[in-house]
């Protein structure tokens, strides 16, 4: 490069993401002067808004930080709540759990990798343009995304903020016949589950290895969803109501999500994080169709994200046809609850990553404070390291247009949860 | 709107995005959706034309910022018919609480510097600063509000706004009362159908996320409620939660009763 | 009872004629060949016409019993639904299932004389059994349709007025409460016309359709010349939601409009016929 190129890019506006926000992005003669993530999603203060109400209320009111995935918000309350009063759900609605977990993932998954990401590796500005050339993947990630709305729904009722969790346990247990004909459509599903793997695996992805920490749960032998301890690549390993003493929350003054930190530094939670942490508690038969794409893991590739999502998917779907053959039957699938006073805690996998709940209570069971730190507040520090040194390694001699596209990819690769994050994310570049 | 394709945006506003997916949700449909209308701007699915002229605008969310003001009139100028989606545009959602209580201290008490988060005085529903052609109520909304409210503009035809009360839905599902039958505070009565009563249909109470149905008599609920026990603070929450910007549901209950015993 | 569609099959608009203002007759086929040939109607009989979506209504078929592909419909412009009926175009498709109802009992009425009265457009649903007893004329007595309408201008169909009118042993009387001048039928409700009907109460069936006070008031002038309640037929009309006799919208006392009827007896629903509430 020759001559000294100053370039101002504004996105207001990210597509494809949950939730509002910018990307602020000055280049100064090849170098990147600032560049911010730029949540600006008003707060919604909810952690506030639940003072003063009862444990109850929680589940359905944690939900409604999330519509993409309310289910993870709802088992964090639960969880954390029945900590406090001492009672754990039984064998079959911890695999109840499970199962609407499963559900959740299956959907998030199956809608991020085909409206959201998709659309950038194969040169698409949108899912409906892509639908015309790719009419059948597209058929398959509706259905599948639908399968797992469904999932939801025979436990919740509905797909968005159900409503049959309570602490406790469920409100209803499933009827026999609508479980069956779901097992029988999971199966009839687990081809196309198959078949996803290997389509993003071969799509063309940037190969773009990076350093960097991955934070997920491990359960001793199941792929975590609900259950574990926090671990790290780089040696943590603790339980989870330890997570405030290792990691920290601070703010920045562009965006409206709080940044948090391990040992003052970006760390990666989500898919590739899990993935790369417990690729040995896949099942077999997941773990064979991953094994002939050729891609490993723990993988350094930022961008092996979409292909940890679809061996997500397949293993949720495993998952649940395992498990839903148990919860059905008579017998009560909700516990009485006693109410008291104390601290509970609880950590669990949302599709996004590490979604960690801590509540106070009342003798009656009011909340007296809360505190919620979702996946995306902890991603947003290792999103902007990620943008620097993939445009880094990009080129940033490269035209305008093409350095946005790149950065968007980035993000969205995250499957950033603006809402989550109580936040949202225009992109701004300035190159000067 | 005969020949070219009539033109949607979906806005978003402060929310959890659930109501939009009452779109992404559709499954399969959703191809027949982008094959059906124009959708020039929905950012979450792709298409970026936030200032341009539309038929129908969707918009999802409450306002709680000054920016947010020039926005939704821009989106009004813009729109032809408009449409709200969900309690936190029609209502102001969960996030309107915060109007009841001492905003600096909610926002000092989640951030460390408040001074760099400016919110408006009051979480406000869209219908408090723009006229708007449709409400959507629910919380979410689902697909099959969103497309029988497309399908009749699509068809020249005034949507059907739904407001009879959640009771007579339940009913005709042939669900057990859990009121009569349990004793649990149901908000049914008040409440606006359209959910598919799936509250009563699991065997717990309704707690109103569809917002309130019309002609309601809630201090009469709220009376009733006393009579299960339930204490002022209680009746109260009943009430106010996702759709506690309603006028409907503005009135305390709780006070009602204690002034009626 | 033949095959009902109880979910909405796909049909196709292949013809629109607007009939007057307000009122649009639509030709339409079902897209599903095979069930367009089971399918098969009763004079009287009704299907539900979905808008994709926006919602259904009670429609009765106003064509020929005897080949049921295409259907015709008729229907006025009065509210959402029928707005957006009327403003298809060749080649929209609308759901449909059906047929639904009991219809006339045409058969019963073999060798009487037939009364058909209606009013405004009760005619659509009546005009099957005119086409099926002019079909069948010898196995029929005298025929006698009389008709009315608010305005001259209302009046459909003419032409088969006109043409009905010309058939062996057929009276057609028509009235228009107010007359333009081409008007060349009486001026004034339909009850007017009973002075010039050449009725013979001892061996006639009467199928009414319309609004219901006329039906009212033709009922009473029909009972007051001796025929017997048992061989007057009506048509009812109620809001309707699922036609399967399920929702109760339609209820009419103990009976519903969309499986009992539409067509009743009037020796059944004599005693909440006309009274408040029903
Ligand atoms: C068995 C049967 C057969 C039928 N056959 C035919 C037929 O062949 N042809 C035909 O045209 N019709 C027929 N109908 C009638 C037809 O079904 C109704 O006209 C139709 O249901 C009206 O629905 P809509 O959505 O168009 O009107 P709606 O919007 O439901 O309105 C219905 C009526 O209510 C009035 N209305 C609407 N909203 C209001 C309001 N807010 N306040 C006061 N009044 C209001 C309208 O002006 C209209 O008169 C039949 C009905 C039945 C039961
Ligand atoms: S109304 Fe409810 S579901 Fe819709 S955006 Fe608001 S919080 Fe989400
Ligand atoms: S359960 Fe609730 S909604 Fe159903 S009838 Fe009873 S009070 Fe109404
Ligand atoms: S029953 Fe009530 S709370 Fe439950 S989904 Fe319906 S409106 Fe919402």
């Amino acid at each position: 490069m020759t001559e000294q190129r100053d370039i101002r890019i504004h996105v207001p506006v990210l597509a494809r993401v949950e939730g509002e926000g910018a990307l602020h992005l000055t280049v100064r003669n090849n170098r990147i002067e600032t560049l911010q993530l730029n949540i600006y999603e008003p707060p919604r203060l909810f952690e506030k808004l639940l003072e003063g109400r009862e444990y109850h209320e929680v589940p359905d009111m944690v939900a409604r930080i999330c519509g993409i995935c309310p289910v993870a918000y709802q088992m964090c309350a639960v969880t954390a709540l029945e900590q406090i009063f001492g009672m754990q759900g039984s064998p079959r609605v911890q695999a109840m759990r499970r199962v609407f977990y499963c559900g959740e993932w299956i959907q998030s998954h199956a809608l991020h990798i085909h409206l959201l990401a998709a659309p950038d590796f194969l040169g698409f500005d949108s899912a409906p343009e892509m639908a015309r050339d790719y009419p059948d993947e597209v058929r398959r990630g509706l259905r599948l995304q639908a399968l797992g709305n469904r999932l939801i729904a025979l436990l919740g009722a509905r797909s968005v903020h159900p409503v049959g969790a309570c602490v406790g346990g469920f409100h209803h247990a499933p009827g026999a016949a609508q479980t069956d004909a779901l097992i029988a459509e999971l199966e009839q599903a687990l081809p196309d589950a198959a078949a996803l793997i290997t389509w993003v695996a071969a799509l063309d992805l940037p190969d773009d290895r990076q350093d960097f920490c991955s934070v997920s749960l491990r359960h001793e032998h199941e792929y975590p969803m609900m259950q574990g301890r926090l671990v790290s690549d780089q040696g943590l390993d603790i339980p989870i109501e330890d997570y405030a003493q290792h990691f920290t929350e601070h703010q920045v003054s562009h965006s409206t999500a709080l940044h948090a930190t391990l040992k003052g530094k970006p760390f990666l939670v989500g898919p590739l994080a899990r993935m790369n942490l417990n690729s040995d508690r896949l099942p077999d038969s997941t773990a064979a169709i991953l094994a002939q794409t050729g891609i490993r893991f723990p993988s350094a590739n930022m961008f092996h994200s979409i292909v940890a999502r679809a061996a997500e998917i397949h293993f949720a779907i495993s998952e649940a046809i395992r498990l839903l053959k148990s919860v059905t039957g008579p017998g009560t699938v909700r516990s009485a609850v006693t109410p008291r006073a104390g601290t509970g805690y609880a950590c669990t996998e949302a599709p996004r990553g590490v979604l960690w709940h801590r509540y106070r209570t009342d003798a009656e069971g009011n909340i007296r404070s809360a505190r919620i730190v979702p996946p995306t507040s902890q991603n947003q520090a290792r999103i902007e390291q990620d943008i620097a040194r993939s445009l880094q390694a990009f080129g940033l001699d490269r035209l305008e247009d093409a350095l946005r596209l790149r950065a968007e990819t980035v993000i969205r690769n995250y499957d950033p949860c603006i809402s989550c994050a109580t936040h949202f994310l225009k992109l701004k570049v300035d190159r000067r | 709107m005969a020949g070219a394709k009539t033109r949607v945006a979906v806005h978003k506003f402060s929310s959890c995005d659930g109501c939009q997916l009452a779109f992404l949700n559709m499954g399969e449909a959703l191809l027949t959706l982008f094959e059906q209308v124009e959708l020039v701007h929905f950012a979450e699915a792709g298409p970026l034309n936030p200032g341009t002229v539309v038929d129908i605008s969707f918009v999802e969310g409450s306002l709680s910022t000054a920016a947010d003001l020039q926005r939704i009139r821009a989106i009004r100028a813009n729109s032809d018919f408009l449409v709200t989606l969900g309690a936190c545009a029609t209502a102001g959602g969960l996030q309107a609480l915060r109007n009841i209580a001492d905003k600096g201290d909610w926002v000092a008490s989640v951030y460390a510097t408040p001074e760099t988060i400016s919110l408006l005085e009051n979480v406000t529903p869209i219908s408090a600063q723009v006229k708007v052609d449709l409400e959507i109520h629910g919380c979410p909304v689902n697909s099959r509000q969103v497309t029988a409210t497309l399908r009749s503009l699509l068809a020249g035809i005034t949507p059907l706004d739904e407001r009879d009360k959640l009771c007579l839905e339940c009913k005709r599902r042939q669900h057990v009362c859990v009121m009569v039958t349990q004793g649990m505070p149901c908000m049914g009565p008040v409440t606006r159908t359209g959910c598919g009563a799936l509250c009563p249909g699991i065997g717990r109470d309704c707690y109103a996320c569809y917002g309130a149905a019309e002609n309601i008599n809630m201090s009469s609920l709220g009376r009733h409620f006393s009579t299960l026990q339930l204490n002022p603070a209680q009746i109260s929450h009943r009430f106010v939660s996702f759709n506690s910007a309603d006028p409907a549901f503005t009135p305390e209950p709780a006070a009602d009763t204690a002034r009626d015993d | 009872m033949s095959l009902a569609l109880h979910g909405p099959a796909a049909a196709e608009i292949i013809a629109c004629k607007q009939e007057s203002a307000s009122i649009v007759s639509l030709t339409l086929r079902l897209s599903d060949r095979a069930l367009a040939d089971r399918f098969e109607f009763q004079p009287g009989q009704f299907n539900m016409l979905y808008l994709y979506g926006a919602g259904e209504i009670p429609v009765s078929i106003s064509s020929d019993p005897s080949s049921p592909d295409p259907l015709v419909h008729t229907i006025r412009d009065v509210g959402r639904i029928s707005h957006g009926l009327v403003r298809l175009r060749p080649g929209d498709r609308i759901g449909l299932r059906g047929p639904f109802g009991r219809g006339w009992p045409v058969e019963d009425a073999c060798r009487r004389d037939v009364i058909v009265i209606t009013g405004g457009l009760g005619c659509a649903p009546v005009i099957p059994v005119i086409d099926y007893v002019i079909q069948r004329r010898r196995d029929y007595g005298r025929l006698i349709i009389m008709q009315g309408v608010k305005h001259s201008d209302d009046l459909i169909w003419r032409a088969r007025y006109d043409a009905w009118a010309e058939q062996p042993d057929t009276q057609v009387l028509l009235a228009a409460d107010v007359g333009d001048r081409q008007w060349n039928g009486t001026v004034g409700p339909v009850t007017g016309l009973f002075k010039q009907a050449q009725l013979r109460t001892g061996n006639s069936m009467a199928f009414l359709c319309g609004p219901e006070p006329m039906i009212r008031a033709c009922v009473q002038q029909l009972l007051e010349k001796g025929l017997p309640p048992d061989r007057i037929w009506i048509s009812m009309e109620r809001n309707m939601q699922c036609a399967l006799g399920q929702c109760g919208h339609c209820q009419f006392g103990a009976r519903f409009v969309c499986r009992d009827g539409p067509v009743f007896c009037y020796a059944d629903i004599r005693h909440l016929f006309g009274r408040k509430g029903f």
